[in-house]
Order: structure tokens, then sequence, then C-alpha cells
């Protein structure tokens, strides 16, 4: 870290006089102001839609202060969608990327037919969400093909509507979301442990090290931050972007059992032209969001 | 970061915030003039060469309504020399057409049913209230005063012109009932729960419904009105409170028990309004709720078995026959505030819809029960002859219990995840009812 930095020194003194790096801020006006506006922007007018009373996109808005948080946090609705999403975080994350890391080392090993592998396993990555939540609506329906497999085997006890239960719902939606994610970053993680030297590999194997041992004592530690930042990156996937997938599955339901944080934003804003509850809740998600990936990362520095 | 960087970021961010604050204030009401200054002078209206129409209804493709949309629109065309645009949108309709009117690009003419977004849409001033409209455009003895009245907002507009009603009974297989031994829809809930046993017995599957979505939701919400009067329910509806209302609770109760009993086909949760029709016509389910629309489906042997009747209600409830749904908030339209500029093409263009011919087409090849006073009667021999029975016999064997859309307002989608919630086996009526609050909350 201390050599980077020094580098850095050392890059912008050959650099010359301040008037370069002046010439240089102008040259990143364009990208600085596409950034404050579309980034910056959209995060500020959250934060103020939070303050409003305003029933509908084209309707009236008036100041509401702080009476949406008010709203939120007396509730029922947003503490089961907060449940909801801590259940699909705290299983999701923790079974995808160990998972999602084992795939990857296995492919390094270049099994046979590792080609085809590595592409099956990356369709889902290429799948768009309407047509993953097409085939597993087709699939997990009452006359779907997980009903007909367990009739034809003789378990037409075990038959059941998968999405529709409230038992098997939120189950079904974070199998998919796992089916969706795990193959993608599996993939993802064996491009990145093909850049470790294999030496290291091979000198653990000459001292008889098993390969669940040189995955997890050796081929980890080196990549933990790869690991880290694709952690992170799937767990803003699950906690900002799955919404849609829900909503293609499920719409949240039964009840409450599948409406997650996401979705309860969309549902809000959408269903029930409540715009400044839905971005008073979009404002707690950022929060939860910004701790999440404070959090992932400092656990990944002291693994460090 | 030196003091030139940190004026830029300050000036930058100081520029998108002020820009997005105008941009949320701009975002507001469209504009807060009042319906009859909307309303447009039509003396001053320039030469109008097309209206722009965003519809439910399709003119184009295999659909039943399209023969009868052509008619209107053709005569329209024909008779005025205005072309139409006509937009054919899906169940996006509300969204799309508020995008629209954020960009100032919205139609002059929408034609929607009445739901929770269209309901909204005179109060934030995107479309105008036609109260004065119907009278001048001497539609008030052609539109049933009863239609008007469920157009008509809590502030005593009237948000656009009711043109399609429809009814909404219970469907008995006649001939699947009689193979289970059951000569005689079921009248009273002890009888439903007797058929159910005889149907089950039998191996055929008792009452379908889409317990996943709106039509599982409309059935579920005629049993939680079983015990309420109508201004009871409306109240219910309107603001919820299920669990602290006794009647709106026996209701609930009755609707477990009737599950619990197994008057829904195995797996009920799991059904939508498509997989219940296709239940019911492949002759899988005896019994389900279907509102007239879904006469066009039925082929001519299903509706020749086919009785129509209601929901039967236990003893003490608030009605003393089984209950149906009617209504007019089908299909109907709306006049935008850029229709309200050219509101001469536009009264000619909605009037081509109440001509006797259409409204006729409509009834013989869509099955829509208008919402209209004409005599329909000589074009119902050419409608589904369950369209027949739905307003002749079976208005007699019926109650009309209370349409709960106008009522239940934005909270319609999370009702119907409440209602999901209770066609799945073993949840409680407290869990139901509090699930059903909840989508107040």
């Amino acid at each position: 870290m201390s050599s980077v930095k020094f580098r850095l020194k050392a890059n912008s003194q050959k650099a010359g006089p301040v008037g370069s790096t002046k010439g240089l801020s102008l040259f990143s006006l364009p990208a600085l102001g596409w950034f404050v506006f579309f980034t910056i922007g959209p995060l500020v007018a959250m934060f103020y839609i939070s303050t409003l009373n305003w029933r509908s996109i084209i309707g009236q808005s008036e100041p509401a202060g702080f009476s949406n948080y008010e709203k939120l946090f007396g509730s029922d609705v947003f503490y089961a969608a907060l449940q909801t999403t801590a259940i699909q975080l705290g299983i999701m994350i923790p079974v995808m990327i160990p998972l999602a890391f084992m795939v990857g080392y296995y492919l390094t090993l270049k099994p046979r037919g590792h080609r085809v592998l590595r592409v099956i396993l990356f369709t889902p990555g290429l799948i768009s969400i309407s047509a993953t939540a097409m085939v597993f609506y087709a699939a997990l329906g009452p006359q779907g093909l997980v009903n007909g497999l367990l009739e034809a085997i003789g378990l037409d006890d075990l038959t059941k509507p998968w999405l529709a239960s409230a038992d098997t719902a939120l189950a079904m939606v974070i199998i998919v979301g796992l089916w969706q994610g795990i193959g993608y970053s599996g993939v993802l993680f064996a491009a990145r442990l093909e850049s470790v030297n294999k030496d290291l590999f091979e000198a653990a194997k000459l001292d008889g090290a098993s390969e669940w041992r040189i995955m997890w004592r050796i081929a980890f530690p080196i990549t933990v931050d790869f690991v880290g930042t694709l952690t992170m990156l799937q767990f803003l996937w699950t906690l900002f972007g799955s919404a849609g997938l829900i909503l293609l599955l499920t719409r949240g339901g039964p009840g409450q059992t599948t409406t997650t944080l996401s979705l309860l934003i969309y549902q809000k804003a959408f269903f029930e032209n409540d715009l400044g509850y839905s971005q008073a809740a979009g404002v707690v998600l950022f929060v939860i969001g910004l701790a999440g990936m404070i959090l992932i990362r400092r656990l990944i520095r002291a693994r460090d | 970061m030196n003091q030139d960087r940190k004026k830029m970021l300050f000036t930058s961010v100081a520029s998108a915030l002020v820009l997005t604050l105008v941009g949320c204030a701009g975002s507001g009401s469209p504009t807060s003039e009042s319906s009859s200054s909307a309303g447009g002078d039509q003396s001053s209206e320039s030469k109008v060469s097309e209206i722009n129409v965003l519809s439910l209804y399709k003119k184009t493709g295999d659909v039943p309504e399209g023969a009868a949309i052509n008619l209107a629109v053709d005569s329209f065309i024909s008779s005025t020399g205005v072309s139409v645009n006509f937009t054919e949108a899906g169940e996006n309709l509300g969204e799309e057409f508020e995008a629209t009117v954020l960009a100032g690009q919205e139609a002059d003419v929408v034609i929607v049913n009445l739901f929770d977004k269209s309901s909204g849409w005179l109060d934030a001033g995107a479309t105008i209230a036609v109260n004065d409209l119907i009278a001048e455009w001497g539609l008030d003895s052609v539109i049933k005063e009863s239609a008007i009245k469920e157009w008509t907002n809590s502030s005593g507009e009237v948000q656009g012109f009711p043109f399609q009603g429809f009814t909404w009974p219970v469907w008995y297989n006649m001939d699947l009932l009689a193979k289970a031994g059951i000569t005689a829809a079921p009248q009273t809930m002890d009888q439903l729960i007797e058929a159910t046993d005889a149907l089950r017995a039998a191996g055929i599957g008792p009452m379908v419904v889409g317990g996943n979505d709106w039509s599982g939701n409309k059935l579920w919400l005629q049993f939680a009105q079983m015990f309420m009067d109508k201004t009871e329910a409306a109240d219910v509806y309107s603001n919820g409170g299920f669990c602290a209302s006794p009647n709106a609770m026996k209701g609930i109760s009755e609707f477990v028990k009737a599950r619990d009993a197994g008057v829904f086909v195995d797996g009920v949760e799991g059904y939508t309004a498509d997989t219940m029709n296709a239940a019911y016509y492949a002759q899988d389910a005896a019994i389900m709720p279907a509102g007239s629309w879904a006469m066009s489906g039925a082929e001519p042997e299903i509706a020749a078995v086919t009785e129509l009747g209601g929901l039967p209600v236990p003893s003490g409830a608030a009605y003393t026959k089984p209950t149906a749904y009617e209504g007019f908030t089908g299909v109907g339209f709306f006049i935008t505030k850029k229709g309200a500029q050219k509101l001469s093409a536009v009264k000619d263009f909605i009037l081509s819809f109440y001509q006797p011919d259409v409204i006729g087409k409509f009834v013989a090849e869509v099955n829509v029960v208008p919402a209209t006073t004409n005599d329909i009667s000589e074009y119902l021999a050419a409608a589904s002859p369950l369209l027949g029975e739905a307003v002749s016999t079976m208005q007699t064997k019926v109650e009309f219990a209370l349409m709960p859309d106008v009522y239940v307002g934005t909270h319609g989608d999370a009702l119907t995840r409440a209602s999901a919630l209770a066609y799945g086996p073993g949840v409680s009526a407290d869990q139901i009812c509090k699930a059903a609050d909840q989508a107040y909350n």
C-alpha cells in the first residue's frame, strides 16, 4: 500500500506545474457533471421526495416533514419487509458466495468438459429476469414441472403451489436467486483464480494437502479481496435488484411473505400511490445498503 | 482537495440539488385549473385533424371487441373526417398514461375501466369532470343513472362516461353436479358444503377460483361482507378495520369454514383467473365465480350445462339469497385536459360508441353488459346464452353484494396479496383479518 502511495506521489511530481492539474480538472468536468446529475441528483431527489405528501406521480405534492418516516417506522408492513429482506440476505449471501467459490475452484481444475460447463454455469447471467421468472413460474406452478415430477414418482402428497404457498414462496424466491447467482459468480471466481500462480497449488499438493484444504487454506486467502468485492456486489444486487424477480414471481405475496424492502418501495409508489412513504423506505434501504457494504468491507479487511 | 476543486464540486452538487427540487416541484399537478375551465370553449377550437386515443380495448388482432371498436371508429372517421391515432395498451395502461401526462404527450381520450389509478386522475387534474357534458351531449337519458353514480367521486364529480358494465355470478356446471347426485345449485352454505363432499366423492373438483389474484380477492371480499350491510361494507373496504368489525369477522370465519371443508379445489391458492377459467371449461371443476367477460370463452357445450347463480349464504347473513356482483366500472371514456381542447371531435368520437348498432355489436360479440338503457334483447340472441341468462332469470335468483373496487381504491393490490394468503391451508381468520388490515397500513 505504501509503495502505491509513493508511486502516486512520484507521478504527481512528474506531472509538472499546477496549471496542468487545472487542465485535467476541466477535462473531467463533463464526467463530474454526469455523475452529479445522474447519481447524486436522484439520491437528493429521493431524500427530498421522502419529505413530501405525494399521492400520485401526476398529482400535487405538499411538504410533510418527517411524517412519512413516522408512518414507516410505525407500520407492521415495513417491519415485515425488513424481516423478509434480512432472511433473504441472511440465507442467500452465506450460501451463494462459498458455493460459487467452490464452483470457481472446481472450474480451475479443468475437469473434462469444463469449457461447456463454464457456458452452462454462466447462462443464468445471460437470461433476462422476465424469462427467468417465466421459466420458474411454469415449473413451480400448481400444474408445473415440479409437481408433475412429484406425481410421477408417487409423491402426490408433496405437491403444492410452490410460489403461492405461504410456507414455500420465500424459499422458492431464494432458490431462484441462488440459481441465478451461484454459476455466474462461480465463473467470475474461476477467472480470478486463473491468475493465481499454480505453483502454489502444486507445492501444496506435493506436501500432501487435499483439494479441499488447498481451496480454503490457499486459494481463498489469496483471492479474499475479490471474494469481498463479489460479496458486496451480490449483497447490493440482492438488496436492491431482486424486486423485479419477486414482482414477477409472487408480487410480494401471499400476504407479505415475499415483500422485501425494495419491492415495498415499488408497491407503495406504483400500486398504492404513496410516493413519499415509498421514498422514505428508499432512504432506509440506502442506509442499510451503505451499512452492509461497510460491514462486508470490514469483515474482509479483518481477514486480510 | 484544493479550494478550486472544492468550489467546483460544491457548485455542481448545489446545481443538481436546485434542479432536482425544481423538477420535483414541477412534477406536481400538471394544472390546477378547474374542470369547468378545462372544458374548453368549443367555438374557439381550431380545426381538429386527429384525435389521440389510449385504449384498453383492442381493435387489431384476434380479439372479440375488434369488430365493434372498428365499427365505432370507422363511423366517426367517415362522419367527421377526423383521423384517429388509436393506441392499444395492456394492463399497464395506468402507468403508460401517467408517464405521457408528465411528458405533456397524453392522449385526448382514454378508454379504460375505473380502477385505483384512473379514479385518481380527475383529482390530479389529468382528466376533466363530465357532469355537464353528459347532459349537454344527451347522454343523461342513454346512460343508466346507477352507472353514472358509480363513476361519481366523493366530491360529486363524474369522472368519465360509463360504457361497459358486467355481472359477476357464480357458474354451476349442472352436469357435473348431477354426476355427484346434486340436482340443484346450492343456495345455502350448508348445501354448498354438502355439494362439495358429493363432488369430491365423485372425483370432481368443487369450486375453482384464482386464489392468487383479483378473482380470488373478489370472492373473498364477497365472503367478508356476508354479514355486513352495504354501509358497513363500504366503510370497511374504504378504511380497513376487518379485525375490528364483528360482522366482517363472521364473514371471514365463514370463508375459513368453507375452505377447510374443501369447497375450493386443491392448491387453489396457486390458481389465477386464467387457470380458473381453463379448469372450469375443461370440466375439472364444477363451480366458479366469473364475470360476464368470461362468457365469450365458454364453448356452447359448457354454456349449455352451466347455470348461473350466486354465492350461497349462511343463515343469519345480511342477504337472504345467494350473492353476486354487478357493476358499471368495466370500461368507460375519460377526457383528458388535451382532449378538452378538442371537445367537438371528442364528443363525436365518444358518441359514436353509444350508437345502438355499436352497443348491439358489443353485446352480441363481446358479451358486454352495457351501461346504457337501450333495449338489447334483439342482440342477446347472438350473444352467449349465458349473457341472456345473466341479465334475465339470474337477476331474480340472487342479491347483489357491494362491488368493492371503488371503495378499496389503491389498497386493492395489497388486499389481493392478503386474500391470497387466506386461500392457503391452515391460515386462521385472525391471521387473515390482520393481513387484510395491513393492506391499509
